[in-house]
C-alpha cells in the first residue's frame, strides 16, 4: 500500500507542474491587461510602462511562468487591481474560507444522500420509489445548475413568503451573525450546489450497487446464511462504494467550480464570485491565483481519490 | 413414421425454415428494434423533434420580430403574448423560440466537433498505442485535471462572444470524454481475431481502423454523442447567464435567462420560459441516449 | 479438530431424524416471468438425497439443474414461482420464514459456486470469508475462529495456510479459490453440500484435483454431496446415484453403475454416445446429439426430448412420458423403453 502511494504521489508532480504551466498560458494569453489600454483615453505611456513592468509582460511566458512560481512559493501571489491594489493572497484566503462554508457542508450533505439514495435505489429495484428516485435524477442531471438556483431563489424570495409569509432563508448575501443566520443565508446556495450532484452520483451508485448486488459473491454470501443487512453492508457496499468514493473525490473539485455560478446567485461572498468579478476587470493576477488555486486543489483530490481506491480495493494495489 | 423434428431450423426439404432466416438478422436491425420499443426514448424522441420543429416554425408564424418593440411593456404571459413581454416591449415567445434555435445549434456543432476530435485522437491512441497514446493520453489528463468551468470563462471572455467562436470552445473541452471511450474501445479491439486476419492479409493501418474497427465503435460513439448535446446546452446557457458567453443581440437561452433575471422581482415567471426549454431539450436528449445505450447492450444495464 | 465442533451424526433433537433420506423434494416447479414469457425452468420435479451419499445431476445447461439447487437453497430471485415440497429431515424448506432458512443455510445446506474467481468477495481477504461462515454458525471468538479456518485449509490442501489465510483471492490461482470456496462449504459440518458446475470454470488439469479434495473432504466430514454437472464423465466414480435432467424435467435416475451400464432413456445414450473414448480412432467423427434444447418458455407439450431423439413417435408429441421403473432404484421417463434398451446393448460398455 505505500508503494503504491508513493508511486501515485510521484505520478502528480509532473501533472501538477504540467497543469499549472498549461493554465498559467491559457490565462495569460486569454487575459490581456494592455488590451483595456487600448480604449483608455486618459492613459499615457507611463500608464502602459507599469503596466507591462507589474506583470513582466515583456518576458515570455515560460519566464513569466517561473517567476511567478517562485513568488508564489513564498506566498506573494500578486497585487489585485480591481480591488484596491491590494495584495492578492489575503484576499485568496478569505474568499476560499467563505467558499469552504458552501462547499464542505454540501460535499457531506451529497455524500450521505448519494448513498442512501443509491442503495435504496438498487434494493428496491422496480419499485416506485426506485422510479422517482431515477425520475428525480434525470431531471437533475437535465437542469443547470444556475437554473435550479434561480428557481430556489424565486420561489423562497417570493413565492414562499406570499404563501406563508415566513422568509425562513435569505435569498441573498452571506450573514454569519449567527449559527441559524449562517444556516439560513446557505441553506439555499448549499442545496442548489448539492442538487445536480446527487442526481449524478446516485444514478451512477445505483448502476453500480446493481452490478454488484447481482454478482456471485453476494449469492455466496447468502447461501452462508448471512442476514440480508449483513451482504449489503458487509459485501455489496464495500464493492460499490469503490467508485462512489472516488467520484466524491472529483465532485469535490466539480463543487468549487460550481461555486462560480451559485455565489453569483445568491450574492455569497466567495472565491467564484471573486473569479467572475476579477474576470471582467481583467485583473490579472487575480485570476491566474484563483484559477491556479483550483487547478491545484482539483489535482489534489484526484490524487487523494486514487489514494482512496488503492485503500479499499486491494486489486489495484499492484499494477 | 413421420418426421417429428418440428422445430428444426432446417425444414422436410432440406432448406432453411423462415424462423432460421428470422435469427440472423442483422444486429443493426435488432438494436434499431430494441431503441424503438424503448418506450420513454422514443417519446423524448417526438418531444425533441416537435421543439425543435417549434424553434423554426413559432417565428415565422409569429407577428413579432425577436426585436420588435411594442408598446406593450413587462406584459405577463397573455394571448397576444404568450410568455409575456420585456421591459423595451419585445415579445419574449419569439426571442424564446430564437434563442432555443441557436441554443440548439451551438450544441449540435459542438457534439459533432468534440466528436470528430475525440474519435479520430482517441483512435489514434488507441490503435498505435506508444508514444502515440503517451502523449495524447497527457493531453487528455490535463484537460480533465483543470477545472472545466474556470478555464471555459477565461476562455470565453477573450474570444466566445460570438455563437460558433464560443462552440469551438466547448468542443476543445468537451473531445475528452468521446476519446477516452474511443481509445478504450481500439484498445480492446486490437487484439481481436478479425483484426488479425485483417493484418495478415496485408491491410494498412488505416483501413484497419475505418473499416473493421470503427464499426464496432459506431454505438457508443452515437451515444456519447447524443449525451454530449446536452453537456453543451447547459455548458452554454451557463457561460452566456453569468455574461461571458454569447453576447448580444444574438440570443441563446442562456443570455435570455441573464436578462430575466433582472426581472427577477416584477415577474419572476419570466426565468421559466427559457429555462424550462433548455431543461426540457437536456431531459429528452439524455433520455434518447440512455434508450440508445439500452438497445446497443440490453444485457449491461438496468433500467 | 478442536472439540467445539458440532458433532456427527446430528443429535435426533434437531428436526425429524430417523433413517431415510436428508433430503427429499416433492413435485418442484419453478417459473419465473421474464419480458418474453414465462420460463419453465424447473416442472414437477422428484428425487430424494440419501445422508453421506454423492447424487450427480447431470444435464445442459436449461435443464432445470442449477435453478433445482437454487430453489434448495432458498436463493431464487424474488420474482420466481415456486410449488411443490423440499423436506429436508422431515421439515419443509419451502415453508420456513425467512430466519429460519437463514439458519439452515450455510449450517445444515451449503453451496459450492461455479466460478471460484467470483464467488469469493475480491475486497475481503480469504481468511475473513472462511472466517465469516464459521462465526455466523458457531459461537467461537475471533482468535478461534481463526485457528478453525486454518484447520480447514489444511484439510482442503491449501499449502502453508498461515500464509494464504490473509491474501486476497486475485491473489490466488482458480484451483486455490475453489479449494477455499470447499472449505467454506464445509465449515459447518453441513449434512448436505450442494456443488453447482464446481470444476468448469477451472483448468482441466486442476479440475481432477479439485474434485479429489471435494469428495475426500466430504466422506471425512458425512456430508452429502449434490454434484450437478453437464459432464456425465464427472460423475463416474465419484457419484452413487446420478440423475439426469432435460427440458426442466428429470429423465433418468439409477445407481451409477445402472446408468452407464444400462441406460435406459435416449437422451441419457446420447450423452453417453458424446463423451469421447479412449479406444475410439481419431478419425471417428464425435457423436453430438442432434438438435438444440427446448426455448424454457415454450415446452414441447409431449416428451421434452422428443424433437432430438431417434426412438420418438407420435405419442410422444403429445403425450409427456410416465416415470417408469426399469430396475432397483432405476426409473426412466420414456413411452419406448423396451425399444431403447434394446439399442442399448450396443452401447453398454465399461464407464469411460
Amino acid at each position: 500500500m505505500f508503494a503504491y502511494a508513493v508511486r501515485r504521489v510521484t505520478a502528480t508532480v509532473p501533472v501538477l507542474i504540467l497543469a499549472t504551466f498549461f493554465v498559467y498560458v491559457l490565462v495569460s494569453v486569454a487575459n490581456d491587461p494592455l488590451a483595456r489600454l487600448a480604449t483608455c483615453t486618459a492613459c499615457d505611456e507611463a500608464a502602459y510602462e507599469r503596466i507591462v513592468q507589474l506583470y513582466d509582460l515583456d518576458q515570455p511566458i515560460p519566464v513569466r511562468f517561473v517567476g511567478w512560481i517562485g513568488d508564489a512559493m513564498q506566498g506573494d501571489l500578486g497585487i489585485s487591481t480591481s480591488l484596491g491594489e491590494r495584495e492578492v493572497t489575503p484576499i485568496l484566503l478569505e474568499r476560499a474560507w467563505n467558499t469552504a462554508l458552501l462547499a464542505v457542508p454540501a460535499f457531506v450533505l451529497i455524500a450521505i444522500t448519494a448513498v442512501i439514495l443509491s442503495v435504496f435505489s438498487a434494493v428496491r429495484q422496480y419499485t416506485l420509489g426506485d422510479y422517482l428516485i431515477t425520475g428525480g435524477s434525470f431531471l437533475g442531471i437535465a437542469m443547470p445548475t444556475f437554473f435550479f438556483g434561480l428557481l430556489l431563489q424565486v420561489a423562497f424570495g417570493v413565492w414562499w413568503q406570499d404563501w406563508t409569509g415566513t422568509k425562513p432563508f435569505y435569498v441573498t448575501g452571506m450573514h454569519l451573525e449567527s449559527f441559524g443566520d449562517y444556516l439560513s443565508s446557505a441553506g439555499l446556495p448549499i442545496f442548489t450546489l448539492a442538487l445536480v450532484i446527487v442526481a449524478t452520483e446516485s444514478r451512477f451508485g445505483r448502476a453500480s450497487m446493481l452490478e454488484v448486488i447481482n454478482a456471485d459473491y453476494i449469492r455466496m454470501a447468502r447461501s452462508k446464511g448471512l442476514s440480508e443487512g449483513r451482504v449489503i453492508t458487509g459485501h455489496a457496499l464495500r464493492n460499490a462504494l469503490i467508485p462512489i468514493v472516488t467520484l466524491w473525490a472529483l465532485d469535490f473539485s466539480a463543487l468549487l467550480g460550481g461555486s462560480v455560478i451559485t455565489e453569483t446567485i445568491f450574492a455569497w461572498p466567495g472565491l467564484g464570485q471573486l473569479l467572475l468579478n476579477a474576470l471582467t476587470a481583467q485583473d490579472l493576477d487575480l485570476v491566474m491565483a484563483i484559477v491556479v488555486f483550483i487547478a491545484v486543489v482539483t489535482i489534489g483530490f484526484n490524487l487523494i481519490a486514487d489514494l482512496l481506491y488503492g485503500v479499499l480495493d486491494p486489486r489495484v494495489r499492484y499494477d | 413414421m413421420t418426421d417429428v423434428r418440428s422445430d428444426s431450423l432446417v425444414g422436410g426439404d432440406g432448406l432453411l425454415q423462415p424462423s432460421a432466416v428470422q435469427e440472423a438478422r442483422g444486429f443493426g436491425r435488432q438494436v434499431w428494434d430494441r431503441f424503438v420499443h424503448h418506450r420513454v426514448a422514443m417519446a423524448a424522441v417526438v418531444v425533441l423533434v416537435l421543439l425543435i420543429a417549434s424553434f423554426w416554425v413559432a417565428p415565422l408564424l409569429s407577428p413579432f420580430e425577436f426585436d420588435e418593440l411594442t408598446p406593450d411593456l413587462r406584459q405577463a404571459p397573455s394571448w397576444a403574448h404568450p410568455f409575456g413581454t420585456d421591459e423595451i416591449g419585445r415579445d419574449l415567445l419569439v426571442r424564446t423560440f430564437i434563442g432555443g434555435g441557436f441554443s440548439i445549434r451551438i450544441a449540435v456543432l459542438v457534439s459533432i466537433v468534440a466528436t470528430l476530435i475525440g474519435t479520430l485522437l482517441g483512435a489514434l491512441a488507441g490503435y498505435f498505442g506508444g508514444w502515440v497514446d503517451a502523449v495524447i493520453s497527457q493531453v487528455v489528463n490535463l484537460v480533465l485535471v483543470i477545472p472545466a468551468l474556470a478555464i471555459l470563462l477565461v476562455l470565453a471572455l477573450r474570444w466566445g462572444s460570438g455563437p460558433w467562436a464560443l462552440a469551438m470552445i466547448l468542443a476543445a473541452l468537451l473531445w475528452v470524454r468521446i476519446g477516452r471511450v474511443v481509445r478504450g474501445l481500439f484498445i480492446s479491439h486490437r487484439e481481436a481475431d478479425f483484426v488479425e486476419a485483417a493484418r495478415a492479409a496485408g491491410a494498412r493501418s488505416s483501413r484497419i481502423m475505418l473499416r473493421h474497427i470503427l464499426p464496432n465503435a459506431v454505438g457508443p460513439i452515437v451515444v456519447e454523442m447524443t449525451l454530449l448535446v446536452g453537456t453543451a446546452i447547459i455548458l452554454e446557457s451557463t457561460v452566456s447567464f453569468l455574461g461571458l458567453g454569447v453576447q448580444f443581440p444574438i440570443p441563446t437561452l442562456g443570455n435570455l435567462i441573464n436578462e430575466a433575471k433582472g426581472a427577477i422581482d416584477t415577474v419572476p415567471s419570466r426565468i421559466l420560459f427559457p429555462g424550462g426549454v433548455a431543461v426540457l431539450i437536456t431531459l429528452c436528449v439524455n433520455f434518447i441516449g440512455d434508450g440508445l445505450r439500452d438497445a446497443l447492450d440490453p444485457a449491461g444495464g438496468h433500467a | 479438530m478442536s472439540a467445539v465442533r458440532p458433532e456427527l451424526p446430528y443429535p435426533a433433537s434437531r428436526w425429524d431424524s430417523g433413517d431415510g433420506p436428508i433430503l427429499q423434494v416433492e413435485n418442484l416447479s419453478v417459473e419465473f416471468p421474464t419480458r418474453e414469457g414465462l420460463v419453465h425452468a424447473v416442472e414437477d420435479v422428484s428425487f430424494r438425497v440419501e445422508p453421506g451419499e454423492v447424487l450427480g445431476v447431470v444435464g445442459e445447461s436449461g435443464s432445470g439443474k442449477s435453478v433445482t439447487a437454487l430453489a434448495i437453497m432458498g436463493l431464487l430471485p424474488k420474482r420466481s414461482r415456486v410449488r411443490g415440497a423440499i423436506r429436508f429431515r422431515g421439515r419443509d424448506l419451502l415453508a420456513l420464514d425467512r430466519t429460519a432458512m437463514r439458519d439452515v443455510r450455510g449450517r445444515e445446506i451449503s453451496m459450492i459456486f461455479q466460478d471460484p474467481m467470483t464467488a469469493l468477495n475480491p475486497v475481503l481477504t480469504v481468511g475473513r470469508q472462511l472466517v465469516e461462515m464459521i462465526r455466523r454458525h458457531q459461537d467461537l471468538d475471533r482468535q478461534e475462529a481463526r485457528r478453525e479456518a486454518l484447520e480447514l485449509m489444511d484439510l482442503v490442501g491449501i499449502p502453508a495456510p498461515q500464509r494464504r489465510i490473509d491474501q486476497f483471492p486475485h491473489e490466488l490461482s482458480g484451483g486455490m479459490c475453489q479449494r477455499i470456496v470447499i472449505a467454506i462449504a464445509i465449515a459447518n459440518r453441513p449434512l448436505l453440500v450442494i456443488a453447482d458446475e464446481p470444476t468448469t470454470a477451472l483448468d482441466v488439469t486442476i479440475q481432477a484435483q479439485v474434485m479429489e479434495v471435494m469428495t475426500s473432504v466430504q466422506a471425512e466430514v458425512g456430508s452429502a454431496l449434490m454434484l450437478i454437472t453437464h459432464d456425465l464423465g464427472l460423475v463416474a466414480g465419484t457419484a452413487d446415484r446420478v440423475q439426469v435432467m432435460y427440458g426442466g424435467r428429470i429423465m433418468e435416475t439409477a445407481p451409477a453403475n445402472s446408468i452407464f451400464a444400462e441406460g435406459a432413456n435416449p437422451y441419457t445414450l446420447g450423452l453417453l454416445r458424446s463423451l469421447p473414448r479412449l479406444d475410439e480412432s481419431g478419425e471417428t467423427p464425435l457423436f453430438s446429439i442432434r438438435g438444440a434444447p427446448p426455448s424454457a418458455i415454450l415446452r414441447p407439450e409431449g416428451c421434452a426430448f422428443h424433437p432430438r431423439c431417434d426412438y420418438a413417435t407420435d405419442q410422444c408429441v403429445v403425450e409427456p412420458p410416465p416415470m417408469v421403473a426399469v430396475g432397483a432404484d432405476h426409473l426412466s421417463r420414456c413411452h419406448h423403453i423396451d425399444r431403447v434398451l434394446a439399442g442399448s446393448a450396443a452401447v453398454a460398455e465399461s464407464p469411460p
